[in-house]
């Protein structure tokens, strides 16, 4: 039977069942408390409804049974935090941005930033004003010109090319462009070092930032804490003290490359974290792609980064075996790893058909952090029937163990 | 005496990684508990737990009431538990879960279903029903259902962990016991 007992203005059986939430829990008012108690006393069908409630509450509670937590939770998230912490103090973002964090054990970092060269075209639409600042000599000097080789101008605005010397003051706005025969390197305060590669284009924006105009460049950052841009017309890259690399030569993207360390790699649209040994690709108006492993030996040779200057590569025990009967065929990737602090790294999984074609990729995060032994699964899914060959490899600074399984989908 | 979950809270944000971990050891358990419940795989539910915390962590200047952090740590799992089902579920479960809005009913606790199920039902196996019960749920619900019996949560810190109003997060409960009611009610009539 439902009750329609009413007490007073506001409580009657209605507000009963449609708060039986908040009794429960004891979240009212004193006066209603009082004014609850009173109808209850009045409402046996209320009163058998809150009992039961109780009840139910009771049991529901009591059945749940508690759940168990990984020993390692608690380390790995701890041996993570550096990174985070450095990220959160990193750039502010703009239409297109990167933050930049190095892992606890490591020293160096490397990004690569392609941006879309078609949109440069044209020319930085700022560019005429670069020139006039980059010649004032009343506006103050924010770099130097550290080194150089071959050919490297310093645009004037009647075009004529300002000689270069090695230690020359770079101001505010100097425009720098190498030739396809040279390179150079602009010192900021001892704190940063950016390299311009061959034909490339760069306008010195303040103390801790430069605009990139078209090309490549390479940033060290050596003194820990500092703050240094790189910026396009596009995009920024922004980092809290670690070395990475923008790269403006490819056409209509954005890809972003990390060596080590983690990026936010982002946009208006969206933004993606890039952990290293990973890539991930951005375009005008779209949200950067979900990262994906990479090679990044050859960034490492481009720019020159000695084996000195990156976190030591760990050697990861890489295990793989063909679950038994099972469909889709599921792999069992099984990881032993050193007794060291966080390292990302991932394993790449590709499978090839009879031809040798690539006709599935995959990839599973298998950062060790405090983990000393992890299994993980994976399947290629949406594989037709026939015999396939999975390879899988671990991407990041480990050694470079592989594994092949042939396999069959029927 | 434990120092509470405020000075500690306050202890991390001027940069204490010790109280920080102190936070963590005293809320790992629940966090991953929700989201294990959430997302039932356990390597992704120590994944996602670990983004949890740091996540946390980078967030604490924006913990507004350091005397919350317990509803807080949830509401950045609710979400990041959300994110992983949004892009790990397949379509196709979703739509499953579409019919539990329209099954939910507006009724009160039954007193055949709750009379006494631990005197007919041994513990155990009345856990593992009510447990596939409330896996059954759509996320919607089932995210109310974890954090109110499993986290014992009072409603007002549901709503702060979901986002939601205080009426709101009542009326979501209701429906979420409703369905529980209804999926235990065949369950249970059946053995």
């Amino acid at each position: 039977m439902q009750g329609r007992t009413t007490l007073g203005d506001d409580m009657d059986c209605d507000w009963v069942r449609q708060h039986l939430e908040r009794i429960l829990d004891g979240e009212c008012s004193p006066d209603t408390k009082g004014q609850l108690a009173e109808h209850l006393h009045l409402c046996p069908d209320c009163a058998e409804v809150l009992r039961v409630a109780e009840e139910e509450e009771r049991v529901l509670r009591a059945a749940l049974p508690p759940v168990g937590v990984p020993r390692d939770l608690a380390p790995e998230i701890m041996a993570s935090l550096p990174v985070a912490k450095r990220e959160s103090r990193g750039a502010t973002r703009s239409a297109l941005f990167l933050r930049f964090a190095v892992p606890a054990a490591g020293v160096a970092a490397l990004l690569v930033l392609a941006l879309g060269l078609g949109l440069w075209l044209g020319g930085d639409p700022r560019d005429g004003q670069s020139r006039r600042a980059g010649a004032m000599p009343n506006a103050p000097a924010v770099a130097t010109l550290s080194g150089f080789s071959g050919t490297v101008s310093l645009p004037a605005e009647a075009g004529a090319a300002q000689p270069t010397e090695v230690g020359m003051p770079l101001w505010l706005d100097a425009v720098l462009a190498t030739a396809a025969d040279s390179a150079a390197e602009i010192g900021f305060g001892g704190k940063v070092r950016v390299r311009l590669d061959s034909e490339s284009r760069a306008r010195v924006t303040s103390s801790s930032s430069i605009l990139l105009v078209s090309g490549r460049l390479f940033v060290w950052v050596e003194e820990k804490g500092t703050r240094f841009s790189v910026t396009t017309t596009q995009a920024e890259a922004a980092v809290h003290g670690t070395e990475f690399c923008v790269d403006s030569r490819l056409e209509g993207r954005t890809v972003l490359t990390v060596v080590e360390g983690v990026v936010v790699f982002g946009n208006g649209y969206g933004s993606v974290e890039v952990d290293a040994g990973l890539q991930s690709q951005a375009a005008t108006g779209a949200v950067p792609t979900a990262a994906r492993p990479t090679d990044v030996l050859p960034i490492v040779a481009w720019a020159g980064i000695g084996e000195q200057d990156l976190a030591p590569r760990i050697d990861v025990g890489l295990r793989v075996r063909l679950g038994q009967d099972e469909a889709p065929p599921t792999f069992v990737v099984e990881l032993d790893y050193p007794d060291r602090a966080y390292v990302p790294l991932w394993v790449s999984c590709e499978a090839t058909d009879s031809e040798g074609r690539i006709v599935s990729e995959r990839s599973l995060q298998a950062s060790s952090r405090a983990h000393r032994y992890r299994v993980r699964k994976m399947t290629f899914p949406g594989l037709g029937p026939g015999r396939y060959h999975a390879g899988f490899r671990v991407v990041g600074r480990a050694e470079a163990n592989r594994r092949t399984v042939a396999f069959e989908v029927k | 005496m434990e120092p509470s979950d405020a000075s500690l809270a306050e202890r991390a944000l001027a940069g204490s990684d010790d109280a920080f971990g102190q936070l963590v050891t005293r809320h790992q358990h629940q966090i991953y508990a929700y989201v294990f419940r959430m997302i039932g795989d356990t390597h992704a539910a120590s994944d996602v737990a670990q983004t949890v915390f740091v996540r946390a962590y980078r967030s604490l200047p924006q913990l507004r009431d350091p005397g919350k952090l317990r509803p807080w740590l949830f509401a950045i799992a609710v979400n990041q538990a959300r994110n992983w089902l949004t892009r790990r579920r397949p379509v196709a479960a979703s739509t499953e879960w579409a019919d539990d809005d329209s099954a939910a009913g507006q009724g009160v606790p039954d007193p055949s279903l709750w009379a006494s199920p631990d005197a007919v039902y041994a513990a155990e196996e009345l856990a593992t029903v009510i447990v596939a019960a409330i896996d059954s749920l759509a996320p919607t619900y089932r995210e109310v259902a974890i954090l109110r019996f499993q986290h014992q949560m009072p409603v007002g810190q549901i709503a702060t962990a979901l986002g939601l109003g205080f009426s709101a997060t009542e009326s979501r409960v209701r429906r979420a016991k409703a369905l529980l009611r209804s999926k235990l009610a065949t369950v249970l009539s059946d053995r």
